[in-house]
């Protein structure tokens, strides 16, 4: 592929400058987001978002484990995330691990919380069955398909959909009464299932710097031209809960303190977008 | 599919035609001479079509098939963008969207020696003409016209250049005047080089002018009934999505020179 | 277990010589040079071809033809169960082979010397026939991207089961470890151009049945392209 021509890179930087990008966007406006809830029916849940080019589906498999001896009163969970090749040629074989680890790792910061599990976005006790012995394993799959920038952001969007996609199925333990040893008999119900409660998970919003500004939302030619960019993940309280910093360029604190407060602010629009998004995706799949 | 009997061109011309399909048949049709364009083949008495498009007749006896991709074939005496990755003693190596990089001589230049050899980066944009087209061998271009004049090829400098269909870049080249570059062109004043290879390049007084020119030629595509009416509508939509307010410009309004 | 009731219909209530529903979208992938989305079923693919360009590996370049590779991947979650499945097994080794042979031998690759086709296939779902969907994926997301083809190829499996022959197995049926065939032909040419029998036993295949749904999926795809 090739790479921007210099007028490019000066028009973008440029456009950046005067508040106007190339796509007719200002610097801290989004792309308009689609949400598309069920697109994998063997999941738990799934949900499909796309952002201009960019488009990622993300997963949520849940299945019967044993909680870690640590904390017996909490469920796992656990994100992966791998970057097909058909985003991308470079990513075919071994070329998207990089990049797929450095997502998994990001999110998992984002939205998991602690290593202790506490200030997690999805509340994990609700994930014991039996304490000590029984508790689901969600699995978070994400797959990006097509890479136009921000995958995080849209990464973090689908993860939050499928979620709210989302039903366990209800578990009845069958006898109590059997010894301590041995793992108590569960019978899994194919009728009742439990939704999440998932407004406690944050949105991420990634903010790039482009020269002296930053933007949100960052196209792919634009990703081309950053210095580096934040990864701030707000809750709907607008509490931060977790933040990433990638690219060389070094910041000044203060801006990474203006950048907190930005996107603290932004992150409040694209949660009610979402959430209209996502709730409006949930009645259209009801329907059909 | 249409189960009319190959071999009466009017059963397919303006039809959605698919690889492998039959769409003319020679021996129904001796005694004519018929030429074949992109997208066509001859196998015995059959001609198939190998690209998946629109199947188009120019009367009396010019068939092909009309289609729109990202990609890029290179063809004799098309007018190209084309950006600069590299250059070599006699040669620059040009990206142009096609199956191969191609070459322009350092002399196909106006008035090109040895002497005067043009210094361009890896990066410059060029509008530039295609002149040898061989299968099998990189194409030729050249920043001259058929006698030899600069004419208006040579490098762009500043301005926006973006990518479309070949199908777009078409379209927009196509006589009577694109009614889209039209309507922009009563209003804005800009400059545009559409190269066949489905890239254009815009450029305007303001860099605002630009975004509104280049999203409102981008959004073009997926336009079909192009009456003036919801045109300028559509284009008051895009200029507000823009932020700027459409007829605002108080430049006199010229047509698009398109080159 | 019986997979073909007495009233003669199978698990899913489709009779013996009966596909399963078709889906296909073209574009699916913005920044490829062409792309689809292919559903059989619940088995469901993308495919996104990139290319003809400039051949990336200079050793690979060939000089009176265009170079065709094709990688083939499952994603973790298309499977019923969970599974880690790096990249390059035995099995998708095989898979991109077969999808890469069936494809280079309808695209006229000779008109393309010195060039690259790459074609990516991704499953997003898998019910069984997961290789003839990423056939028709794949020819599907070349003729998106304008490469000059002799014909579309399309594919489908068939299987025999309880003595009855069975078109377009699900993943049920695929795991009853019966003799089945996978048949790509060209069907504006009449050709087979793949075909792979997995079978332990001798078995008489009914292939006019299975031409039947082929000729259906070929209808399919021309009038997704229109």
């Amino acid at each position: 592929m090739v790479g921007l021509s210099l007028g490019e890179k000066h028009f973008i930087q440029g456009g950046i400058a005067q508040d106007l990008r190339s796509d007719g966007r200002k610097r801290l406006t989004y792309r308009p987001i689609y949400v598309e809830t069920g697109v994998i029916p063997q999941a738990n849940g799934s949900a499909r978002v796309r952002m201009g080019g960019t488009n990622v589906i993300a997963t949520v498999k849940a299945e019967l484990g044993r909680p870690s001896q640590l904390q017996p009163d909490k469920g796992k969970v656990s994100i992966h995330i791998d970057c097909s090749s058909t985003a991308e040629p470079v990513f075919e074989g071994r070329g998207h691990e990089e990049l797929s680890t450095e997502l998994s790792v990001s999110l998992q910061r984002s939205l998991l919380g602690g290593k202790s599990g506490s200030g997690a976005g999805i509340d994990l006790s609700s994930l014991v069955v039996v304490e000590g012995k029984i508790c689901w394993d969600l699995y978070i799959d994400g797959l990006v398909v097509c890479s136009d920038g921000n995958l995080l952001d849209a990464l973090g969007a689908a993860i939050k959909a499928a979620l709210s996609n989302t039903g366990i199925p209800r578990v009845q333990v069958a006898s109590s009464a059997s010894g301590d040893e041995d793992q108590p008999e569960v019978d899994i119900s194919d009728e009742e299932f439990l939704q999440f409660d998932t407004s406690g998970v944050p949105v991420i919003v990634t903010l790039t710097k482009v020269g002296k500004h930053y933007i949100a939302d960052a196209t792919a030619e634009e990703e081309s031209q950053m210095s580096s960019a934040v990864s701030i993940s707000v809750n709907r309280k607008g509490h931060i809960c977790g933040l990433t910093k990638r690219g060389g360029a070094g910041l000044d604190p203060s801006i990474i303190l203006d950048m907190i407060s930005v996107a603290k602010h932004v992150s409040e629009k694209l949660m009610n977008k979402l959430d209209s998004e996502i709730a409006a995706a949930e009645a259209s799949e009801d329907e059909s | 599919m249409a189960k009319e009997q190959p071999g009466s061109p009017a059963s397919f011309v303006d039809q959605l035609v698919v690889p492998g399909d039959v769409v003319l048949d020679l021996s129904n049709m001796a005694n004519q001479t018929i030429k074949l364009g992109s997208g066509l083949r001859q196998e015995s008495d059959a001609i198939s079509v190998t690209k998946a498009g629109k199947f188009r007749l120019s009367k009396p006896n010019k068939y092909w098939v009309e289609s729109s991709q990202k990609r890029y074939v290179p063809c004799l005496g098309d007018s190209i963008l084309g950006i600069v990755v590299d250059s070599k003693a006699d040669n620059f190596l040009v990206d142009i969207k096609g199956p191969a990089l191609a070459f322009l001589p350092v002399l196909a230049f106006e008035g090109g020696t040895r002497r005067n050899i043009p210094k361009f980066e890896a990066g410059t944009l060029l509008y530039v003409r295609v002149v040898k087209a061989n299968p099998g061998m990189n194409a030729e271009l050249s920043c001259t016209d058929a006698s030899g004049k600069a004419a208006e090829f040579g490098p762009l400098k500043d301005g926006y250049m973006f990518e479309c269909s070949t199908g777009l870049s078409r379209t927009l080249l196509s006589s009577p005047p694109c009614p889209v570059l039209e309507a922009l062109g009563k209003k804005i004043s800009f400059e545009v080089a559409v190269g066949l290879n489905g890239r254009v390049w815009v450029n305007a007084a303001s860099p605002s002018t630009v975004i509104i020119t280049a999203n409102a030629i981008m959004k073009s595509e997926s336009l079909s009934v192009q009456s003036d009416l919801n045109l300028y509508a559509w284009m008051e939509d895009i200029c507000s999505s823009c932020g700027v307010v459409y007829g605002d410009t108080q430049t006199p309004a010229i047509q698009p020179s398109i080159w | 277990m019986e997979f073909v009731s007495p009233e003669g219909l199978r698990l899913d209530g489709r009779r013996p010589t009966e596909m399963r529903q078709i889906r296909a979208e073209l574009g699916a992938v913005a920044k490829a040079d062409g792309s689809a989305v292919f559903e059989m079923g619940n088995t469901k693919v993308v495919a996104a071809v990139y290319g003809p360009r400039e051949v990336q590996n200079r050793s690979q370049q060939l000089s009176d033809q265009a170079l065709v590779r094709c990688e083939y991947s499952m994603a973790n979650f298309s499977t019923g169960d969970r599974m880690r499945k790096p990249k390059g097994d035995r099995r998708s080794t095989e898979i991109s082979l077969v999808i890469r042979q069936t494809m280079e031998a309808c695209i006229m690759t000779h008109l393309m010397p010195r060039s690259q086709i790459d074609i990516f296939v991704q499953v997003l779902q898998a019910d069984g026939g997961t290789r003839s969907a990423c056939i028709n994926a794949a020819t599907l997301a070349l003729a998106d991207a304008g490469i000059p083809m002799h014909d579309l190829v399309t594919s489908c499996s068939a299987g025999y089961l309880n003595s009855t022959p069975l078109l377009d197995l699900n993943y049920v049926e695929d795991s009853a470890r019966g003799p089945d065939v996978t048949v790509g032909i060209l069907p504006k040419l009449d050709k087979v151009t793949l075909l792979q029998r997995i079978s332990c036993r001798l078995c008489m295949t009914d292939t006019t049945g299975e031409y039947k749904g082929i000729r259906i999926s070929t209808r399919w795809i021309n009038y997704n392209e229109g």
